[in-house]
């Protein structure tokens, strides 16, 4: 149980992170202090608790509109990405990286695919 | 939250079935297309340090401008908090559940429910 409500908390987390490193590259010398961190935090949490509160009824049709967001938005990145970035070749897929120093490149892949399936979590 | 659904005993398992899939199909193309566009290697572990997140580095870098990668970045934390919103939903309505089968300690804070705002 305390997981769950654990999971929302570090999901508005990562955002509030992900919003200031945003900003960092946009204005280059902001230092990104804790407090602001925990502002976001709470702005996040504020609005999620007012969709699921006062605004309740709007639920079902929020997440109607979140879906056409998210699949909008999935080719809105996905197109500039591939159209405007210079390709890579196919080494891409060949050449292994062990640049933790663990003993063997099997064991450096098994640690790093949680980071990577973390995002797969809710699924 | 399937309490809420008509039919649920198969519009449920459908729908976590069909969101696997698509979740799982569309993330692998963006990873390719991610993977693809890396560039320089050691120039995106490096902005580890500054940015944080390396996936704006490689926007910043990919596409040549910083207001694109700025758009893109928000356009993730957008989707972001709406996602939040939704795992608020589900955990609290999990919560609430627990508290009505008196699952969990201090139920009877958890279960009352206030009939002017619908609020639980």
């Amino acid at each position: 149980m305390a997981g769950w409500q654990a999971v929302t908390a570090s999901a508005a987390y990562l955002i509030g992170t992900l919003l200031q490193s945003v900003i960092i590259m946009v204005k280059m010398d902001y230092i990104p202090q804790p407090w602001q961190t925990m502002l976001f935090l709470w702005a996040i949490l504020a609005f999620a608790v007012f969709i699921n509160t006062v605004a309740s009824k709007t639920l079902a049709h929020f997440e109607g509109l979140i879906l056409v967001f998210h699949v909008l938005g999935f080719f809105a990145i996905l197109i500039p990405l591939v159209y405007l970035a210079p390709h890579g070749d196919a080494s891409l897929f060949t050449t292994f990286v062990n640049a933790g120093g663990w003993p063997t490149q099997g064991l450096s892949f098994m640690i790093g695919l949680p980071a990577s399936v973390f995002s797969l979590i809710g699924t | 939250m399937a309490e809420e659904i008509k039919n649920a005993s198969t519009v449920v398992p459908r729908a976590i079935l069909f969101s696997i899939l698509l979740n799982g199909i569309l993330g692998f193309a963006m990873l390719l297309a991610y993977l693809f566009c890396l560039g320089d290697l050691e120039a995106v572990l490096e902005s580890q340090a500054t940015l944080g997140y390396p996936f704006l580095f490689v926007f910043q870098t990919g596409t040549g401008s910083t207001a694109g990668a700025a758009v893109m970045g928000l356009i993730v934390v957008t989707l972001g908090v709406c996602s939040t919103v939704g795992v608020l939903a589900s955990s609290s309505r999990m919560l609430w559940s627990f508290a009505r089968d008196r699952g969990i300690p201090l139920w009877t804070h958890f279960i009352k429910v206030s009939l002017p705002l619908s609020v639980s």
